[in-house]
C-alpha cells in the first residue's frame, strides 16, 4: 500500500519536473519551428477522421435519444438547444479528448518510448541535445494548438449530425434547426469547451510524454507504457472534466 | 606519461540494491586507446555512459579534459558532451531520419554553418568511415555493420577529442568487426583521438589497444599494455583471455 502511494507520488512528481522542463524550454532561444510544423501535422491531420467520426454518430444518436425521449412532452422543438449546447459545453471537448488520447497519446509513447529502449534519447543526450526541447516541446506545443481546433470542427460536425436527425427523423426544417442551435449558444459556451480541451491538450501529450521516455525493457516495456498512456490520459480528461467544468461556470 | 584526458576517480555506482561499480579508477591519456573488457553485466557500458554524464556516480569523480562532470547539469555538460563523441552499441540512430540528417544533426544543433559547409562536412566524415551512397538512407535500410558506421560518422562529425566506443563489434561477422577495428585504429592515428572501447571481444580488443583495463567485481582489477594482459597471472584475466570472452 505504501508503495503504491510512494510511487504514484514519484510519477506526479516527475510529471511536474517535466512540466516545468517544458515551460523553460519553450521561451528558450532558437525556435524549433520545423518540428513544431510536423508534429502539427502529425497530430492534426491524420486525427481528423476520426475525431470527426465520432462527434458525427455522438451528434446524430443525441438527437435521436433527445427528441424520443422529449416527445412526451412536446419537447422535440428543443432539439437544436440540446444537441448545441451537450456537445460545446461537454460532448465535443470531452470525446475529442478521449478519441486524441487514444489515437495520438498513445502514438506519442510508442515512438519516445521506442527511441528510449534502443538508446535513441541517450544519443541525443550524448550529442549535447536536449530531449525535452526536442521531443516533448514540439508535442505539447503542437497538441495544444491543434486539439481546440480538433475540437471546434468535431462540434460543427456533430452538430450537424445532429440536425441531419432532426430533418429526417423529427421533420424539422433546417433554418429551424440552426435557428434553435444560435439561440442556445452563448460566447462562454465555446470558450469553456475550447478552454477545456487546451487543459486536456496539456494533460493527454505531457503523460505521454513523459511514459515515453522512461520506458524501459524493450518491446515490452513500450508496450506497457503505450496502455498506460491511453488509461492515464482518458482518467485525467475524465476527472480533470469535473474540475473544470466547476471551475469555468465560476466565470 | 600522456597528460590524462579522461579520469575515474573511485566511481560507485548501484542500480537499486544492485552494485555495479564499486571504486573504479582508471586514467585514459590524451590520444591513447584504451580497451576496458569484461563480462556481459560487469559494468563496462555504466562505466562508459558516466563520461558523458548519461549517468551519475553514487560517489567518485570523473574528469574529463580537466574539468569534474559528476553530478553536473544537462546544460552544463554541453561542452563536455562536444569534446566527447559516443557510439552507441546498436547505433542509436535517429530512425526517423535519413544517415544524412543524423549525421548533420550535431552540425545543425552546435554550429551556425551554412548547408553547403554541413553538407561537405558530412561527406567528408561518411567518406572517414568508408560509407558511400547511403546519406539518403533511413537506418532501417542498413546493414548492422553500415549502421554502425553511420553512428560512428555521426559521433566523430564534431571532431571530437575522444570517443567513446561501445561494444563496437558486437553483432556484426568477422569480416565486418576488422572492418571496424581498423576504422577505430585509423580515426585513432589520423585524428589523434583518445578512445575508449567497451568489449568482452578479445580479437577486437587486442587489435585496438594501446593499453587494457580489465573490469571485474565492480572494480578495476588489471590495467596494463596488451602484452602485459597476454602475460599476467591474474586468474580471472587469464580465463577471460584463454575463454575468448564469456558473455
Amino acid at each position: 500500500m505504501g508503495g503504491a502511494v510512494s510511487e504514484i507520488f514519484a510519477y506526479l512528481g516527475g510529471l511536474v519536473r517535466l512540466s516545468w522542463a517544458v515551460l523553460r524550454c519553450t521561451f528558450q532561444r532558437r525556435f524549433e519551428v520545423e518540428l513544431w510544423m510536423d508534429q502539427l501535422f502529425q497530430l492534426g491531420v491524420r486525427s481528423l477522421t476520426i475525431t470527426n467520426l465520432t462527434l458525427l454518430f455522438t451528434g446524430m444518436v443525441l438527437a435521436v435519444q433527445t427528441a424520443y425521449s422529449l416527445r412526451a412532452y412536446g419537447g422535440q422543438t428543443f432539439v437544436g438547444d440540446i444537441v448545441a449546447l451537450s456537445i460545446v459545453r461537454e460532448l465535443g471537448p470531452v470525446l475529442a479528448a478521449l478519441v486524441v488520447a487514444g489515437r495520438v497519446g498513445a502514438g506519442i509513447t510508442a515512438e519516445l518510448g521506442t527511441m528510449a529502449v534502443t538508446e535513441q534519447v541517450d544519443a541525443l543526450r550524448a550529442l549535447a541535445a536536449n530531449p525535452v526541447k526536442k521531443l516533448v516541446v514540439p508535442r505539447v506545443g503542437a497538441l495544444v494548438i491543434i486539439l481546440p481546433l480538433l475540437t471546434v470542427l468535431a462540434m460543427t460536425v456533430g452538430i450537424f449530425g445532429g440536425m441531419v436527425m432532426a430533418m429526417f427523423e423529427v421533420g424539422q426544417s433546417r433554418a429551424f434547426y440552426i435557428a434553435h442551435v444560435r439561440d442556445a449558444l452563448e460566447v462562454q459556451d465555446i470558450g469553456s469547451g475550447l478552454g477545456k480541451s487546451v487543459f486536456f491538450a496539456v494533460f493527454i501529450a505531457l503523460i505521454a510524454c513523459y511514459n515515453g521516455l522512461r520506458a524501459t525493457g524493450g518491446a515490452d516495456g513500450v508496450g506497457k507504457a503505450t496502455t498506460n498512456t491511453v488509461v492515464l490520459g482518458s482518467v485525467s480528461v475524465i476527472v480533470s472534466d469535473f474540475f473544470l467544468t466547476k471551475a469555468f461556470l465560476l466565470f | 606519461m600522456r597528460r590524462p584526458f579522461i579520469r575515474y576517480v573511485d566511481v560507485h555506482k548501484a542500480f537499486g540494491p544492485k552494485p555495479v561499480l564499486r571504486g573504479v579508477h582508471l586514467e585514459v591519456g590524451e590520444g591513447e586507446t584504451v580497451v576496458v573488457l569484461g563480462g556481459s553485466g560487469s559494468g563496462k557500458s555504466v562505466l562508459l555512459r558516466h563520461t558523458v554524464g548519461l549517468h551519475v556516480p553514487d560517489r567518485g569523480e570523473i574528469w574529463v579534459d580537466g574539468v569534474e562532470i559528476s553530478g553536473l547539469e544537462e546544460e552544463a555538460l554541453v561542452e563536455t558532451r562536444k569534446k566527447v563523441g559516443m557510439l552507441f552499441q546498436a547505433g542509436a540512430l535517429f530512425d526517423s531520419m535519413t544517415v544524412y540528417e543524423n549525421v548533420a544533426f550535431p552540425l545543425r544543433e552546435h554550429t551556425d554553418w551554412e548547408e553547403a559547409r554541413i553538407a561537405e562536412r558530412v561527406r567528408e566524415v561518411l567518406r572517414l568511415v568508408e560509407l558511400a551512397d547511403v546519406e539518403d538512407l533511413l537506418p532501417a535500410d542498413l546493414s548492422g555493420g553500415m549502421r554502425k558506421r553511420a553512428a560512428l560518422a555521426r559521433a566523430i562529425a564534431l571532431a571530437p577529442r575522444a570517443i567513446l566506443y561501445d561494444e563496437p563489434t558486437t553483432g556484426l561477422d568477422p569480416i565486418l568487426a576488422n572492418h571496424i577495428n581498423r576504422m577505430i585504429r585509423n580515426l585513432q592515428q589520423r585524428l589523434g583521438v583518445t578512445s575508449i572501447v567497451v568489449t568482452h571481444d578479445i580479437h577486437s580488443a587486442f587489435a585496438v589497444a594501446d593499453r587494457i583495463a580489465f573490469l571485474c567485481d565492480g572494480r578495476i582489477c588489471f590495467d596494463g599494455t596488451v602484452e602485459e594482459a597476454r602475460r599476467a597471472p591474474d586468474p580471472l584475466l587469464r580465463n577471460f583471455l584463454e575463454g575468448g570472452g564469456y558473455g
